[in-house]
């Protein structure tokens, strides 16, 4: 036998008190982390609505129909509003079979980084994109597709249009944060003009496919819609510009003061459980006053008898807190896997490795405020009247 | 040998004061089986615990062997105890939760001893009780006299000098009294143990070396030896 069998027996006198503690703190630390994490979820919200400042300008009756000019571009970057403009081509290119089909456009390298921030492309690689006029940057599902590497060259054929062969060099993979992102085939329109040249006379290089540009503040978003699809109303090519979420940017500064709310009750909880966990603690404690009073009769100073009883307090709250934080950080983190989808307002909680860290010590922590006052009167048990009392 | 001189123990409840003991001197010398006896309320507890270290005269000198008790600090005493006294209850007062030699072994604790020599002592001090095949049952599965015969294992597994029982007869009947009795008296004989035991039961002193009568915190008849047929 050992100290720890002591400790361990002592803990299982009543197995249901013990399990219901155990759960208890489990439960509220699983409740702290998800109250901890609440703040990424309004970020998350945010990024949302960020992508609502996000506008794709094309042609009125559809990408499909027909490109639009070049030229459009300039005009929009100087309307007021629009912080950032780029621009995409349908290219169409295959790889083996036309079956095998991934959507491949050319873009402005200057400028695309700045449009599709949520991409999240490497910004070293985003430079070496503007550099190298036959490089690729393709999603990672593509990459997947084809058993492709970085640093691979690749050759697309166009078939239908100018019959088009051109070769890439992969210099970088876009991470699947979108369907779009995840399959999509992207490389510098400079590359392309050259290619287009001998068909200048078709009017070929004059052309893109779609605009996407973002916009200053939520609220200017159906000003900057309305003044651009009037500007070109009239001309030979109208336009329609359309915003790729509907937002609510103006909830947000609620949800801080709701977050705030969320957050105090939450510690309450907590507060609330400390209570409990020390009643519990004094209660165990107290039906073995007897046992304490023979320990220290025995000789177990007081040190000792403090840590054992300690220890016993301390054990039920790290395992709660393992079995509070642990299932949290897997639950609460569902959203970064492929499940996400499906878990509606649960997949915007993320989170992080620190909140578990944080709630880890909140458990020992609860466990050293509910048993340090009953261990430390037992520990300071008058042994000679404990024992009159004994008897 | 204990030797105590000119003790008093007074208790103060509120304006109240209660001489439990009252300028007692007495000598136990070593390897001898002594009873404390008195009507309730006495002080024969009071003297008990003065000798065991688990208290403090109000004045007067406590001594034990070569250490004075007096003016030791709570942790010394602790530290004295768990080496030179072995302690018996009435009430037996094993940890329920632990097995036979388990609660055995709990002195042992404060030890230095590895994990299979505790085992072994343990073993040892069960098997002198004659509980060596009892080892794993619980408390509730022992009876009363088997109960005291493991808290006597438990009392002796460091070899302690000096063993202290409170009425360890009190809750048994006459047949597991005598066992017990007998069980204190070889601990003397065979090993040499001295043991100061408190007890209201006539029984006893065909057993003991020696007899100290209490009565309101006065020591009525000095020493009376007892004589064995
Ligand atoms: N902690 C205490 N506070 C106040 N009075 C006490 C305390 N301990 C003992 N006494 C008193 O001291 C006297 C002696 O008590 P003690 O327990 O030594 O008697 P005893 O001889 O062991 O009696 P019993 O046979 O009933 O166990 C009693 O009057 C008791 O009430
Ligand atoms: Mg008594």
């Amino acid at each position: 036998m050992s100290t720890w069998t002591l400790i361990r027996r002592n803990l299982s006198r009543n197995r249901l008190r013990t399990i219901l503690t155990t759960l208890a703190i489990a439960f509220s630390i699983f409740l702290v982390c998800a109250v901890m994490t609440l703040p990424s979820v309004r970020n998350t919200i945010l990024e949302r609505s960020a992508n609502g400042l996000r506008l794709v300008t094309h042609h009125k009756y559809g990408v499909s129909f027909d490109g639009i000019p070049l030229a459009y571009v300039q005009q929009i970057r100087a309307l007021p509003h629009v912080t950032h403009v780029t621009h995409m081509t349908w290219f169409g290119g295959m790889y083996a079979e036309p079956k095998d089909f991934f959507p491949n456009y050319a873009v402005d390298a200057e400028t695309i980084g700045e449009v599709l921030s949520d991409f999240h492309i490497d910004a070293a690689i985003l430079e070496e994109f503007k550099k190298r006029r036959d490089s690729a940057l393709v999603g990672e599902r593509t990459m997947r597709k084809f058993g492709w590497k970085i640093g691979q060259e690749v050759t697309l054929r166009d078939s239908p249009w100018f019959n088009l062969t051109l070769s890439f060099k992969i210099i970088g993979e876009i991470p699947p944060d979108s369907a779009m992102a995840a399959t999509i085939f992207l490389f510098p329109r400079t590359y392309f003009e050259e290619a287009l040249k001998p068909y200048e006379a078709f009017g070929a290089t004059g052309e893109i496919t779609m605009m996407m540009l973002m916009v200053d503040a939520p609220e200017n978003v159906p000003g900057v819609i309305t003044a651009i699809d009037d500007k070109f109303r009239n001309s030979a090519t109208p336009t329609v510009t359309e915003t790729q979420y509907s937002f609510i940017a103006t909830y947000l500064s609620s949800f801080d003061s709701i977050i705030r709310i969320v957050m105090l009750v939450g510690f309450l909880v907590v507060a609330a459980i400390v209570l409990i966990a020390a009643n519990t603690a004094a209660m165990s404690v107290r039906e073995r006053i007897g046992e304490v009073a023979v320990l220290k009769t025995i000789g177990f100073r007081r040190r000792i008898v403090f840590t054992l009883l300690l220890s016993e307090a301390l054990f039920i709250a790290s395992i709660g807190g393992l079995l509070g934080a642990g299932p949290a950080y897997f639950i609460l983190n569902a959203g970064k896997s492929s499940w996400s989808p499906f878990l509606g307002p649960l997949a915007m909680f993320i989170m992080p490795v620190s909140v578990m860290i944080q709630s880890l010590f909140l458990a020992v922590l609860v466990g050293m405020l509910a048993g340090v006052i009953p261990s430390r009167g037992a520990a300071r048990l008058n042994v000679a009247t404990a024992l009159r009392q004994l008897t | 040998m204990i030797e105590i001189h000119q003790v008093s123990r007074l208790y103060r409840r509120g304006v109240d004061e209660v001489h439990a003991l009252e300028d007692v001197s007495l000598q136990i010398p070593d390897g001898t089986f002594v009873a404390l006896m008195g009507p309730s309320g006495s002080g024969k507890s009071t003297l008990l615990n003065l000798i065991a270290g688990l208290d403090q005269p109000t004045s007067g000198v406590v001594k034990v062997g070569a250490q004075n008790l007096n003016g030791l600090s709570e942790d010394q005493l602790a530290a004295w105890r768990a080496a030179h006294v072995g302690f018996i209850f009435q009430f037996y007062n094993l940890i329920p939760v632990l097995s036979a030699i388990e609660n055995v072994e709990v002195p042992l604790l404060l030890t230095r001893l590895a994990k299979a020599d505790r085992r072994k002592h343990a073993e040892l001090a069960l098997s002198i009780v004659g509980l060596a095949d009892r080892k794993h049952h619980l408390p509730n599965q022992l009876s009363g006299g088997e109960q005291q015969r493991v808290a006597i294992a438990r009392a002796i597994v460091v070899d302690p000098e000096l063993i202290v029982a409170d009425e360890p007869t009190g809750d048994l009947d006459a047949k597991n009294a005598d066992d017990i009795l007998s069980l204190l008296r070889q601990l003397k004989s065979e090993f040499h143990k001295t043991v100061v035991m408190v007890t209201h039961d006539p029984r006893a002193i065909r057993y003991v070396d020696q007899t100290f009568h209490l009565e309101q915190g006065v020591l009525v008849n000095g020493a009376t030896a007892v004589e064995h047929a």
